[in-house]
């Protein structure tokens, strides 16, 4: 006798339609060719999106001047913020060099969570006993303060770069391969029996199905793991380094040089926006198709 | 149903029909216990014919389809594809389920070719031959569209495209207006009649709309409640080309009424046993 599995399907993911499209005889839409928003509206959007955070920001900017210039207050522990702008523009070189370990660091920890996150999250899916065994495992490992690990690490790989790398690594990976994880398992299995039928085998099904729907989960991962990758890489720096961003803002903050700490720590937000803005881009141009009408509520 | 008195011999001739289902019978094992979905189908379609099934919801019309596509083995009986009872099926027949199922990130093109694809043939190839499609299907300048953007109507055709491309002779239509909302199912009926001729196919149509049944096959087989077995097989006495005019016929009003007088006492069995 033949037992089939039953298996309570997910709710396949819809991809919403125009709602109120013009129709020809056969209920045809009257839509020639994908649309893709014109840059005047981009730039309405922009504009609606960035001002409010913009003016509450130069409120807030103008706030501390204020109360910074104060007769009372001491400018070694609260520099103006003009001061941070003096004290940015002077270290400007020096920033710059540090800028870029840090980044080089953040680049190759990234790169190697991506390749082991997608190597981790294809080989849950494809056997169930390694899901069974990996994802127990994965979420434990969340549960370790890396606060502890750090030091440990630089311990056994040195101050350079690799102790750094692993620290992003570590910190970047759990999104990565859950977002895929749970992206190639939210495949709709009525689309995998359509491809069956076609006598599809299981790579082909996995390269023409189950991964291009995966990709927007997997990037929604990426995009929360690039914002942590910055803030890893300073926090390996911080346990024990010769150069980067992490290193500069200890070593200004040994000499109480609160501004250059300060300038220090905005060009570490600036790289994470920047990192974050680029990967946005990035699954734009990817994944054209998931942008057609906005991105769609609840993905 | 035993219609047949002789076995068809395996090697393909004009008399074989395109499939031959015999005595197929599915169990499913479930948390509750074993369900027998299909008891003991036999059934078959001539090359060129277009057959309906129709039956109540829940007897099993869709897990037959899923056999005769190959997605699923019987837990008894035989299906001969060609006469050929031990013929692999997956990727023979073209299988069409209700949802479109059309891939979001595809234009309406390059899911039209996805069955080709699979089976190896060259892109340019694949591409002209849903290109020579979609001008017949009223899909003509939408074959860079992505599916989100065309209406159900339209996307319906092109997962039609997609079936008609993937399927060598055979097609397995699950219901495919079934989502439609009754004015756009209507035209793409029309519509299907109007090309059917053209397409030089099989067809064997899951439907639970008499009137569909009659409009566009040849011949219409009714399914009893589950366990689902053929309770009645006529033939739909019209030539073609047809018009849903034809309906109006003494003759087909008739048949009409038989069919949906059978449809409703399996119905009525099928709610009384309960589980659908
Ligand atoms: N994989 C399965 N496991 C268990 N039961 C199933 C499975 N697939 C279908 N069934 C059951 O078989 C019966 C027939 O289902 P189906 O073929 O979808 O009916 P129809 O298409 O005629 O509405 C239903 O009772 C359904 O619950
Ligand atoms: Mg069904």
């Amino acid at each position: 006798m033949k037992t089939p599995l039953t298996r309570a399907s997910p709710r396949p993911p819809d991809y919403g339609r125009p709602p109120d499209a013009p129709t020809d005889e056969h209920g045809s839409a009257a839509v020639p060719a994908a649309r893709v928003l014109p840059v005047a509206a981009l730039l309405r959007r922009g504009i609606i999106l960035l001002g409010p955070p913009l003016a509450l920001l130069a409120a807030l900017l103008l706030l501390w001047q204020w109360y910074a210039s104060q007769p009372d207050i001491d400018a070694q522990f609260l520099p103006t913020p003009l001061a941070v702008w003096s004290a940015f523009i002077a270290q400007r070189d020096l920033l710059w060099h540090h800028t870029l370990v840090t980044l080089n660091e953040t680049l190759v920890g990234f790169f190697w969570a991506l390749v082991a996150g997608i190597a981790c999250g294809v080989a849950i899916d494809f056997s169930p006993w390694m899901r069974r065994a990996l994802y127990p495992l994965l979420v434990t490992s969340q549960t370790i303060p890396i606060i502890t690990l750090a030091p440990l690490l630089v311990y056994w790989f040195g101050f350079g770069l690799t102790s750094k790398a692993i620290v992003v690594t570590l910190v970047c990976f759990f999104a990565i391969v859950v977002a895929l994880a749970d992206g190639l398992r939210a495949a709709d299995p009525e689309l995998l029996k359509l491809y069956r039928s076609f006598g599809a085998g299981r790579l082909r099904i996995f390269w023409s199905v189950r991964l291009p729907g995966a990709l927007p989960q997997l990037f929604t991962g990426i995009r929360i793991a690039i914002t942590y990758s910055v803030v890893g890489a300073i926090f390996g720096e911080y346990v024990g380094a010769s150069e980067g961003l992490g290193f500069y803002m200890q070593l200004k903050l040994h000499s109480f040089a609160t501004a250059s700490v300060i300038a220090a720590i905005l060009v570490t937000a600036a790289l994470s926006i920047a990192l974050f803005l680029l990967t946005a881009l990035i699954e734009r141009l990817a994944l054209p198709w998931y942008y057609l009408h906005g991105r769609q509520a609840g993905a | 149903m035993a219609g047949r008195d002789s076995i068809a011999p395996a090697t393909a001739s004009t008399g074989v029909p395109l499939l031959d289902v015999r005595g197929v019978t599915m169990r499913y094992r479930t948390p509750e216990g074993a369900l027998t979905a299909l008891a003991d189908i036999s059934l078959t379609v001539a090359r060129g014919e277009f057959v309906a099934l129709v039956g109540p919801s829940g007897c099993g019309k869709s897990t037959l389809l899923a056999i005769l596509a190959g997605l699923e083995q019987p837990s008894e009986g035989t299906v001969a594809l060609a006469g050929d009872p031990q013929a692999r099926r997956l990727g023979r027949a073209g299988y069409m389920p209700q949802r479109d199922l059309l891939l979001p990130w595809r234009t309406a093109l390059g899911n039209a070719i996805a069955g080709l694809e699979v089976k190896g043939v060259a892109r340019g190839e694949a591409q002209q031959r849903a290109r020579a499609l979609f001008a017949d299907f009223g899909l003509a300048g939408f074959e860079r569209s992505y599916p989100p953007l065309l209406s159900g109507g339209m996307r319906q055709r092109v997962a039609f495209a997609r079936t008609v491309l993937a399927g060598d002779d055979l097609l397995l239509l699950d219901e495919p207006f079934g989502a439609l909302d009754a004015l756009t199912r209507a035209s793409l009926q029309r519509w299907l009649l109007d090309i059917w001729g053209r397409l030089s196919k099989t067809c064997l149509l899951v439907t639970h709309d008499v009137d569909e049944a009659l409009l566009l096959a040849d011949r219409v087989y009714l399914l009893s409640a589950r366990p689902g077995h053929v309770r009645l097989e006529r033939r739909v006495p019209l030539e073609r080309p047809r018009t849903r005019e034809m309906l109006a016929r003494a003759d087909l009003l008739a048949l009409k009424a038989e069919l949906l007088a059978a449809l409703d006492e399996q119905q009525e069995r099928s709610l009384a046993g309960g589980r659908i």
